[in-house]
This record gives C-alpha cells, structure tokens and sequence, in this order.
C-alpha cells in the first residue's frame, strides 16, 4: 500500500503546528505536535510501521495503539483529500 | 471614487489624493498608474458571453497575473462568476461574465474587491472580514464568525470609536507595522457616510469576539491566534502563489500585532474596560 501527498497544498509552521491550505477547496487544516510529526514522515516517504514505530518509541505506547493512530491519521487525510493511496 | 454606469460601460475615477475614502487604492494608483498622473479613470467594459470569455474559460479559477512592466501594467482576474482584465496602461477593466449575471454595480464592486484583495495580499498584506473601529492615531478590529457581534459592538463603542469599515479591512504592513487601509466599500454601501480619518491608521490589536455574561479579555497565543486570523481571512480562491502569500503574510501579521479573545456583555463600561486593556496590556 503506497501513498502519495497531493500536489495543490500550502504548507506553513508556526509553532508547534503545521498549518495545511488545500488551494483547490480552500481548506485549512491544522495539525497538533504528533500530526506534524508524521506529516514529516510521509513527506519522507516512509512506511506507515516505520511512522508507527517512531511514535511508539517518541511517546512511550505499544506498537499496536500506536499504529492504530497512524491509520486513523491517515485516514482523515485521505478523507481530507491531503493524501491518496494506491494499492 | 465617483461611478457612472450607463449601459454595459461603467467608468470609475478616483483622485491620488482623495485618500480619506480609500487609501488603498490610493497606493495602488502610485504603483501601477502612470506617473505624475492625478487621477485614474478606468472604463469598464462587461462582456455578456462574449468572445473574450470563451476564450479565458479554460484558465483555472483563482488565477491572477499582475504585470508590473509600465507599458503593459495588467491584472487578469477570474472567478467562479466572471473573468476580468484589468489594464492600467489602458485605463480599462474588461469584465466578461456568462448571460445570466445582469448586476453591473454588484458586478464591479466583486470585481474591485477581488482586485484590491489580490492586490493587498501581493503586497504582503491580508483582506480580513473584520469590523475595524479607530480613534485618534489607532485602530482597533473585532473579527468572528457571522453573528459574534461584530456590528453590535462597533454600536456599543461609537460613543468614542469611529467605525473604518464593518465588512471587508485591508490590512498592510509598512515599516514593521500593520496598517489599515480604507477602502471604498464602507461608503458606497452606506448613503451620507463620512469619513474623517486620512491616512492608513496603525492596528493596535486584533479582538476575537466571543459572547459573555461578563467583559473579559485574554491574549490568545500562537498558534491559536494565527488559526483565528486565518478563519477571517476573505477566501478568494487560490493559486500557487496566492496560497503560499497568505501564510507568509497571516504569520506576520500574527507575530506583529497581538491577538485577544474579548467575551463581551452588553454593558455601559465596555469603552472603559477596552480603553483600559489596551493601556494595561494583557493584565486585566
């Protein structure tokens, strides 16, 4: 399972905080400490086990809730339209 | 700004030195009108389904191209309503819309706006849906959502504010401090409105309005602040460019004038405690 960041972003750090403008629906999104640590991360391309087991380690949680969190993150960006998957 | 519509032509003039009323479109004039030149008139020219608007169908919304060359200053707007090009050389803005936009004076006041908006972004500034209130040399804007209040406290406080605009605020920084410009709308939608201040009016501070049962004012901190500022933010459509601007420039807003969420009451002191906090700072 691939996935792929969309290209019609603006991207800003302010903070903490990563602010997300998706310029085709006018959008903003905001992501807290932990979002923008594995927004980082899937810019890296990395693999979503290797993003859970950097947060597992970072925050002290098991591997499992850990990339339950991962998913359910990905999910909303791509229920967001942030991201896209392929099989 | 004086308006003549007759027809599908509109001509639009307004004076370099009729700051009182628009400010902004003032220092636009000095940076793209002919130099020396007084006053600029534009005609604008609408364009029922024409020619010029089949062929501009294809460039995506939001796109905008201000040249800055002299003898070809222009502006290409468009928009999910109509497409403008905009001419300083010429002195013409033609504005093609499809057969079923019969508004013109709505009609040039979006496209104005949208320009003015375009135009304050590129210059490092933010079109902020907020009411703006001023006094001697400061300015002061209440933003939130529609139905925080905006109007009702520009009322509560116009025993000793006066109202900048209620609706649309450029604000533009200049020598490390945000300034608002006035701008025409204010006054074209309000018959016999005066304006007496001049010049672009130093912001002072930035209030998030919320309803209380008592007054009460707090410093919103980053990165809330810029979250806040970013919501009232007039959301034209964005390109590239415009996309990457807005977060530059609302960030710099945010880090030059602070941000206070202000529950209010409806009571006779609300002049009092904001003067008060605006001298005391963040202690109240």
């Amino acid at each position: 399972m691939n996935y792929e960041i969309v290209d019609d972003l603006s991207i800003r750090i302010v903070g903490d905080e990563l602010f997300i403008l998706k310029r085709s629906m006018s959008m903003i999104h905001s992501f807290n400490a932990t979002g923008t640590m594995i927004w980082k991360m899937l810019q890296e391309k990395k693999q979503i086990e290797e993003i859970a087991r950097a947060i597992s380690e970072r925050f002290d949680i098991s591997k499992n809730e850990a990339e339950k969190d991962v998913s359910e993150f990905l999910y909303s960006l791509i229920k967001n339209q942030l991201v896209t998957l392929h099989e | 700004m004086n308006l003549e519509i007759a027809a599908q032509k509109i001509k639009l003039s307004f004076e370099k030195n009729d700051s009182a009323s628009h400010s902004f479109l003032n220092s636009v004039a000095a940076s793209y009108g002919n130099p020396g030149e007084k006053s600029h008139d534009f005609e604008i020219v609408i364009a029922y389904d024409s020619n010029l608007h089949d062929g501009i169908k294809k460039i995506p919304e939001g796109i905008v191209h201000i040249h800055s060359n002299p003898a070809n200053t222009s502006a290409l707007l468009s928009s999910n309503k109509f497409f403008s090009r905009i001419s300083w050389s010429e002195k013409t803005m033609k504005v093609s819309v499809d057969n079923h936009f019969h508004d013109p004076d709505m009609l040039v006041l979006e496209n104005i706006k949208l320009l003015i908006g375009f135009l304050c972004i590129q210059k490092g500034g933010l079109p902020c849906h907020a009411s703006v209130l001023y006094k001697d040399n400061t300015a002061i804007a209440f933003i939130g959502g529609s139905g925080s209040g905006k109007s009702t406290i520009a009322a509560l406080l116009s025993d000793t504010w006066k109202v900048i605009d209620d609706d649309f605020n450029i604000f533009l920084p200049s020598n490390g401090i945000f300034r608002v410009h006035t701008t025409p709308f204010y006054l074209l939608s309000r018959t016999g409105a005066k304006r007496d201040c001049a010049l672009p009016i130093p912001l002072e501070r930035i209030f998030v309005l919320k309803k209380g049962v008592i007054t009460k004012m707090s410093r919103i901190e980053s990165p809330r602040n810029y979250w806040d500022i970013m919501e009232n933010t007039f959301a034209f459509s964005y390109n590239d460019y415009f996309g990457e601007k807005i977060l530059e420039n609302c960030q710099r807003l945010c880090e030059t004038v602070p941000v206070s969420n202000l529950f209010f009451a409806k009571t006779v002191d609300l002049s009092l405690k904001i003067n008060d906090f605006l001298q005391k700072g963040d202690m109240l």
